[in-house]
């Protein structure tokens, strides 16, 4: 065993112990402590970051290099901040209108052709496939597709044949609930982990 | 409270508890547990292996926070082992946190104390604020980066010569916490270019039909995906080491699970058979 003598380590550990010892024991000024600090660190690295990237991409390129169309996004960037001011919180709605359009402009044309047109493209699966395998995972695929579709139908009557599919749309869709649960407990056990990891190996030196 | 009642609320402490000490045993004596490799992230790996040392550069988009923790950490670290075991110079960016290239940095720094030389092997070109517009707008124009996280002008970087859209890249790979719909309307599907993405574990269920559909051509997820990912290559390291403990701990949730429905069902019993009376 050789225990870490960085100070950084022992000061991790502690805020790793802090945050556990809420739901270990309770609300406590050692949790209050850990949370603060964290909170703080991520606020003010954030913060730091924000600057650096108004400087970099911002106020430098005007300065050094008389890149004068940017004063456009800097000015309506200030104008965001006029909704703290009544009397001329209107302007703020401009840089809000324009990062609205330019926000929705690149979306509805990108999703429409990306989540949609190609998914649908995608779920148009060869029949029969190259392996009897393929053929079934095929089957299963499109019959899945048509099933959940078919629950999410509300504008027909549910009669006995739809509403035997629609039946299995559901079933469908709480396996997939089913896996995705699975997947947060694994990536929830994963953190878990690497705060154990960073006991036994970076501060104990176990492993 | 009767023993069926208290199958139902077991205490969160003793749960915890429980997970703690069965977690810790197997990382202190790993057990050596068996496992499988995805097609997905075996799918990753085969594009590196196909990667060209000598002229090949990857992009990696650091796109994740220390809150995600290790699960995060893992697949991006497997990767870039990879890329250096290979001679593969990469690139990093970050367009969905502010943390990314601070992430980045914790890489690098292992990267130069093994004697690997900064802006000729690898870079890192921070943040870039703006999301879906900013990866749209670096995609079309890599050098819209005027200075790395060091200050060096990105045109002068070694690394970035002969970079100037996106499509020089041989591969591009993101990493974050979440998954990257962004990155494929904006640049997979318009573009073209080979794109795979590492997430934690929870996102992958929701990035399958990406890949069955070809727009992501691998998929990494968490630590099961970087300890197989570490098989591949070789090289056991974090991931490998840890998949012994999440297996048991996936075994001491079953447990409770199971625990948790027998008192509900019998409980249910009970009740019945006390209103037939």
């Amino acid at each position: 065993m050789q225990i870490s003598t960085n100070i950084w380590q022992w000061i991790s550990v502690a805020c790793i112990f802090g945050m556990w010892s809420l739901p270990l024991y309770k609300d406590n000024p050692f949790y209050r402590v850990c949370q603060n600090i964290f909170v703080g660190s991520c606020a003010g690295h954030a913060i730091g970051i924000a600057v650096g990237n108004m400087v970099k991409y911002g106020f430098q390129p005007v300065i050094q290099q008389s890149q004068l169309h940017l004063i456009i996004p800097i000015v309506l960037g200030i104008l965001l901040y006029a909704r703290f001011f009544p009397s001329v919180a209107w302007l703020s709605r401009w840089s809000v209108a324009f990062l609205v359009g330019v926000g929705v402009g690149q979306a509805i044309y990108s999703s429409l052709r990306s989540q949609v047109i190609n998914q649908a493209v995608a779920a148009m699966t060869k029949f029969p496939g190259e392996t009897l395998g393929t053929t079934v995972n095929n089957l299963i695929s499109i019959i899945g597709l048509l099933a959940v579709l078919t629950y999410f139908l509300f504008t027909i009557p549910q009669t006995r044949f739809v509403k035997g599919f629609s039946q299995l749309g559901r079933w469908l869709m709480m396996v997939t609930f089913g896996v995705g649960f699975g997947n947060v407990v694994s990536g929830r056990l994963s953190v878990l982990l690497g705060e154990l990891l960073k006991i036994f190996q970076d501060w104990l030196g176990l492993i | 409270m009767n023993l069926i009642d208290k199958l139902q609320n077991v205490d969160t402490r003793i749960i915890y508890i429980v997970l703690l000490i069965t977690l810790s045993i197997p990382l202190l004596h790993p057990i050596g547990i068996p496992m499988q490799i995805n097609p997905m992230t075996r799918a990753v790996y085969d594009i590196v292996e196909g990667l060209d040392p000598e002229k090949d550069i990857v992009l990696l988009s650091m796109d994740y926070m220390p809150g995600a923790g290790l699960d995060a950490e893992v697949c991006p670290i497997a990767v870039v082992e990879h890329l250096m075991e290979r001679g593969i110079k990469w690139v990093a960016i970050s367009f969905g946190t502010t943390d990314g290239p601070m992430m980045t940095n914790r890489i690098i720094t292992d990267l130069e104390r093994r004697g690997y030389k900064y802006g000729e092997d690898f870079a890192n070109l921070g943040y870039m604020a703006g999301g879906e517009n900013a990866i749209r707008l670096f995609a079309l124009d890599c050098l819209s980066v005027p200075t790395d996280v060091r200050g060096n002008r990105t045109s002068d970087l070694p690394v970035m010569q002969g970079i100037r859209t996106i499509k020089d890249f041989a591969f591009v790979m993101q990493f974050s916490a979440s998954t990257p719909e962004a990155w494929i309307r904006q640049v997979v599907d318009p573009m073209g270019i080979a794109f795979a993405t590492g997430t934690v574990t929870v996102c992958v269920p929701s990035l399958v039909p990406y890949y069955n559909s070809g727009q992501l051509k691998g998929v990494m997820g968490g630590v099961s995906s970087a300890a197989q990912y570490e098989i591949l290559c070789n090289k056991p390291g974090r991931g490998a080491s840890m998949m012994d403990a999440q297996s048991m701990g996936h075994l001491i949730i079953i447990f409770f699970i199971v625990l948790g429905n027998i008192g509900y069902f019998l409980s249910k019993r009970t009740k019945e058979n006390l209103a037939a009376k």
